[in-house]
């Protein structure tokens, strides 16, 4: 018991005493997972909007496949990335394997299906609604796709909100893409995992709870914006 | 001026909308739900569309409206239409009531000095002149249905296609928009009105388009209609048979 109280108190020390390897480690971490998340949502936000408005063939299947890729293991997707962008793999010439750009790859794979799914289900349904009205207005397929987007983008806050969370906790593709290489590639998940095995509980504790305030805190954020646009949102 | 509210975008031209469906079929699956309709409006200004449930009333005005297309035949206008198209089960878009008139006229390209000014205008036939920002979505139904109206009217139209505007209104919303559109008729705009009440095609319609199973039973102006049709399914309708 005293073990644990005094690796908490160290790991509380650590994190008030704003270590530069501790702040690099976080500070990389908010890098990748919001880099990933940005490009994730330019990708799949009009995916998702796209399917929602055009009925195509096959649409049905594409949508059962990305429902599918959400559960994608993460250790897959590092495995498969490894071994496209390891020196002998076909992509090899690029030379990112052990870059944050391959981190950050692995997790645009990992969350796009949940973006794609996850807002085609609050986007399909606006459409659903609103599919007479714009008809009858006789509104071009570009304008239907923006209108559901900006009308939807309060209820979509919760959606970026899980692919943020995916992409903050996940562990298994980067430490295989990015090699958990200190000052580099090194995040606060593969810290911990690493310094965990190490036995330097301390600061695998501290980077535990950092991780955790930071996923408090925008969970925070997103439920203050949505209470005061509620009103705004005229849902 | 208040007039000027209900005058159609092309009011130089004084001659009313008329609509000719020419052999229109459509069918959902197997089962056809129109079946060969057709049908030619006349000067008079309010045509009624009626008949019985399942009888494909919805689906014609949707076909009209140009929501949906026809398997077969094709819908003519004798002008360039603009259509004000008001549907059973009213939407809006999850914006405020400035905001859903906005965009209605923004989508004919009204410029942005005039859209405020128009709303400002028409806003005064409701009772929520100073609810503006409130969401379209909060008001009551009877509101919503009159605020449905408005928005159908705000575009200018010189087609107004309207599928059972008053149902579930209690008598002073039934009075508020039966009043607007009995205005915007005269200022010549074309109405077609979808309903069951019997009631308000008697106070409204000049002539009555009686739909049963997809086609036309009849055809008639109102005193024919309801004194003198030679259908019996009409007959029928008005005494409260269940039509076969």
């Amino acid at each position: 018991m005293s073990d644990f109280s005094e690796i908490l108190t160290n790991s509380i020390r650590l994190i008030f005493s704003f270590n530069t390897e501790l702040s690099d480690i976080v500070f990389l971490s908010l890098k990748v997972s919001l880099s990933a998340l940005l490009i994730s949502c330019l990708i799949g936000l009009p995916i998702a909007a796209y399917s929602s408005v055009k009925a195509f063939f096959g649409k049905k299947f594409f949508i059962l496949l990305v429902n599918s890729l959400m559960g994608l293991p993460p250790v897959f997707v590092g495995l498969v990335l490894y071994i496209v962008f390891s020196k002998s793999g076909p992509l090899g010439f690029f030379e990112i394997l052990y870059t944050p750009t391959v981190m950050v790859l692995a997790q645009i794979i990992l969350i796009l299906p949940i973006i794609i799914s996850i807002s085609f289900e609050t986007l399909e349904s606006i459409y659903f609604e609103y599919e007479e009205m714009l008809k009858s207005l006789r509104v071009s397929f570009r304008d239907s796709i923006l209108i559901i987007l900006w009308d939807a983008r309060y209820c979509l806050l919760t959606t970026v909100l899980a692919g943020l969370g995916r992409a903050m906790s996940e562990v298994g593709a980067i430490i295989i893409v990015g090699g958990n290489i200190a000052y580099y590639t090194r995040v606060m998940t593969t810290t911990i995992a690493l310094e965990t095995s190490k036995g330097n509980l301390e600061l695998a504790l501290a980077l535990g709870t950092i991780l955790i305030l930071i996923s408090i805190s925008l969970n925070f954020i997103v439920f203050m914006v949505k209470h005061f646009t509620k009103n705004l949102s005229y849902d | 001026m208040i007039n000027d509210i209900y005058k159609p975008f092309d009011n130089q031209n004084s001659n009313p909308v008329e609509i000719t469906a020419n052999n229109i079929s459509f069918r959902y699956g197997k089962k056809v739900i129109i079946d060969r309709l057709s049908f030619k409006t006349t000067e008079n200004k309010i045509s009624f569309l009626m008949g019985p449930n399942g009888a494909g009333k919805t689906l014609c005005l949707k076909i009209l409206s140009g929501i949906l297309k026809p398997d077969k035949g094709k819908v003519i206008f004798n002008k360039r239409v603009r259509i004000g198209y008001v549907p059973q089960k009213v939407i809006f878009l999850r914006r405020s009531i400035y905001e859903n008139l906005a965009f209605t006229m923004k989508v004919f390209k009204f410029q942005k000095n005039e859209i405020k000014k128009r709303i400002s205008n028409i806003i005064k036939l409701t009772d929520f002149e100073n609810k503006l920002s409130m969401s379209a979505r909060k008001l009551s139904i009877g509101k919503q249905q009159l605020l449905a109206i408005i928005r159908s009217l705000v575009i200018k139209p010189n087609l107004l296609l309207l599928d059972e505007p008053c149902s579930n209104l209690d008598p002073h919303y039934t009075s508020i928009i039966e009043a607007i559109i009995k205005k915007a008729s005269r200022q010549g705009v074309k109405v077609l009105f979808v309903t069951h009440d019997l009631l308000q095609t008697k106070r409204l319609a000049d002539e009555i388009i009686f739909l049963n199973k997809g086609r036309v039973a009849d055809h008639s102006e109102k005193g024919i209609f309801f004194k003198n049709s030679k259908s019996k399914s009409v007959r029928n309708y008005i005494s409260g048979k269940l039509l076969k």
